[in-house]
């Protein structure tokens, strides 16, 4: 093991080589300030996590029809993703072919042929160069057919959700996912199964700092009562106890952290929360939604339907960039630069459920948002504010319930901690020290 | 512009920055601050539109809640088309309970993405209104808002509509629709009240 004490980048290093990445993570689990602040880093990380591994890109009901597109960013990378006349999906990377100029501007739409701003080479939604402006000025053995655009050599769709990878070698979504699959299935069979959602976009967060602090806030409960002090406050203030983040007691309660291997994390609330619905934050709308629904279905199955109001319990956290917060709400995590991030959240209409549901569903999408994360944005802030600026203090600690008694590992071979325990960030670090210390294959279709 | 000699020479009453005169400025300052009315130029209701403004700039919540009718709606669209609420998320939907929970937020004084706050000033201008019907008139205008925090100025410009209604004790604002340029974008912190 490299002595972690001693082990600060020499001026100019990246001249100079390569940067040993697994000193960068300690085995006694101290993680390097650089893995936050270093915009090289933030390069090889889009390359190598961004690249190496499956990254998520949208629900398949936001394309639905054939010819309809969305366009997403794997790591920087712009992509179009595509449904085809035939069904099928193409994660195509949006740049003309000629002259690299972006190709489609827009978010989303439905078309057959995207065509350069620039000097009108046309492709299929498919990706094929299906028509150069001027042909007669390229040589006899100009292959057209290596100017098809690029795209991700592995495409997978599972139950749904779509991932690519840049990685041709990558594992399949299902062996990425390992003991996570149990618990992402369980979320997507509780809301509806896979083609009873339409997943809409909520809001886009956007904080100054690195995109793992997000995903390392996701996977912490330690934060919860000084980052969301205020939170807690007003809700017992104004609401009573029981509400929101209200069943969070410490150790003492009986929620866990879980580390899911390949870097994947959980907090599993749900032994502490006995109805998603009676510990919701009043949201506008929640009595009259719920009386109109009572007197139309009758109390039993309302109060069924009601739980559908509010995440389910569990923070899933696909690494290295999805959370699932159950009831088919997610977090996107879009690395803009080491250190600037978008937060993206969707929240899904599930069409057979009663239209008061979804319109509960849609406040409270906007409640935690509004009343909670800006707290833990500002303190992803702060961190950035600190850790950067302190070259003599170049390390930050995530051992906490480490070789203790309270991390166990489970049947499945995940590894289970107390509540507040880094168990799952733990989990991220480990991954991306293996993801960064080999540089995989990569490789752009065409 | 050339400065002549005799500018540079003539007799000023230099002898008037004195403790009295301190005095009197920091008061102005400390009055203006917190004025709080009665109003400005414009007719009702299209003042509590320029009300409304001034005291989200002072950071006076409690007063601007005041301005809100008790069965009023918040809101501030997240999609560049904007869809029925009930089948999108807003940034924004806030009934006047939530409206009261985002102030108590703030309040609790442990809200540290406005600790410290945000510095804003707002325009209200382009200014017309039209009655709708008995008793309520709608008012719509532009505003820019700047706010400053932590080092940086960010902006926020949109267009907003105001049903205001009319009751006992004057106008009130029963609607307020907040259509920022950039709302299909992303959001920095928000959490001072657009």
């Amino acid at each position: 093991m490299t002595d972690s004490t001693t082990v600060e980048r020499p001026l100019g290093w990246h001249l100079e080589g390569p940067l040993d990445y697994g000193a960068l993570v300690t085995d006694d689990f101290r993680v390097h300030r650089s893995v936050f602040t270093d915009p090289k880093i933030f390069e090889d990380e889009m390359v190598r996590i961004f690249g190496g591994t499956w990254v998520y890109l949208l629900h398949e009901s936001e394309i639905p029809e054939p010819f309809d597109f969305q366009t997403r960013r794997v790591g920087r990378r712009p992509v179009i993703v595509t449904r085809a006349e035939d069904g099928e999906i193409h994660v195509l990377l949006n740049r003309c072919t000629h002259r690299g100029t972006l190709l489609c501007p827009l978010e989303t739409g439905n078309q057959k042929r995207f065509q350069c701003a620039y000097h009108g080479w046309t492709f299929s939604n498919s990706g094929d160069l299906t028509a150069i402006t001027y042909p007669d000025g390229y040589r006899e053995d100009f292959a057209k057919e290596a100017y098809n655009l690029g795209r991700a050599p592995r495409v997978q769709s599972y139950r749904g959700f779509v991932f690519c990878s840049f990685n041709p070698d990558v594992e399949s979504v299902e062996a990425w996912m390992g003991p996570a699959r149990t618990i992402f299935d369980w979320a997507v069979d509780r809301a509806g199964g896979d083609d009873h959602v339409k997943m809409v976009k909520a809001s886009t967060m956007e904080y100054r700092g690195n995109w793992k602090l997000q995903n390392d806030n996701n996977g912490d409960m330690y934060h919860v009562p000084f980052t969301h002090r205020s939170t807690l406050t007003m809700t017992r203030q104004r609401h009573g106890a029981g509400k929101s983040l209200d069943h969070f007691k410490g150790d003492s309660s009986p929620m866990t952290v879980r580390d899911l291997g390949n870097g994947h994390k959980m907090i599993d609330q749900r032994p502490s929360i006995d109805s998603v619905w009676e510990r919701a934050r009043p949201i506008p709308g929640r009595e009259t939604q719920a009386e109109q629904l009572i007197a139309r279905i009758g109390e039993q199955r309302a109060r069924q339907y009601l739980e559908y109001v509010g995440r389910a319990g569990i923070n899933l956290i696909l690494y290295p960039n999805l959370y699932v917060g159950g009831n088919a709400s997610l977090l996107v995590y879009e690395p803009v630069a080491v250190n600037r991030t978008f937060v993206h959240s969707y929240i899904a209409l599930l069409p057979g459920a009663p239209p008061e549901i979804n319109a509960l569903r849609m406040r409270f999408e906007e409640d935690f948002i509004n009343i909670g994360n800006r707290d833990d944005n500002e303190v992803f802030e702060r961190l950035a504010a600190a850790l950067g600026d302190i070259p003599e203090m170049p390390w930050i600690d995530v051992s906490r319930g480490w070789r203790t008694a309270g991390e166990t590992v489970e049947a499945d071979e995940s590894l289970s901690g107390r509540v507040t325990y880094e168990t799952g960030i733990r989990a991220s670090y480990v991954r991306w020290r293996e993801l960064m210390t080999k540089a995989p294959a990569m490789a752009v279709g065409v | 512009m050339q400065v002549e000699p005799e500018m540079l020479l003539a007799e000023e009453d230099v002898r008037y920055v004195n403790d009295e005169l301190y005095e009197d400025v920091f008061r102005f300052y400390r009055e203006s601050s917190e004025w709080t009315g009665p109003g400005s130029h414009e007719p009702e209701p299209e003042a509590v539109v320029v009300r409304e403004a001034r005291l989200l700039d002072q950071r006076n919540y409690e007063s601007w809640l005041d301005l809100f009718l008790p069965r009023c709606v918040y809101w501030v669209p997240g999609r560049e088309v904007v869809g029925d609420p009930r089948e999108e998320p807003a940034l924004h939907f806030d009934d006047h309970r939530r409206l009261v929970d985002r102030v108590a937020l703030i309040r609790t004084g442990f809200l540290h993405a406005q600790t410290p706050p945000s510095v804003t000033c707002r325009m209200v201008g382009s200014l017309e209104s039209g009655r709708h019907a008995a008793g309520t008139c709608d008012v719509f205008s532009s505003v820019l808002i700047d706010a400053y925090r932590g080092g940086a100025h960010v902006q926020y410009a949109g267009r907003q509509f105001h049903r205001i209604a009319e009751t006992q004790d004057g106008w009130a604002i029963q609607y307020r629709v907040l259509l920022l340029n950039d709302r299909a974008g992303s959001q920095g912190n928000i959490t001072f009240i657009l």
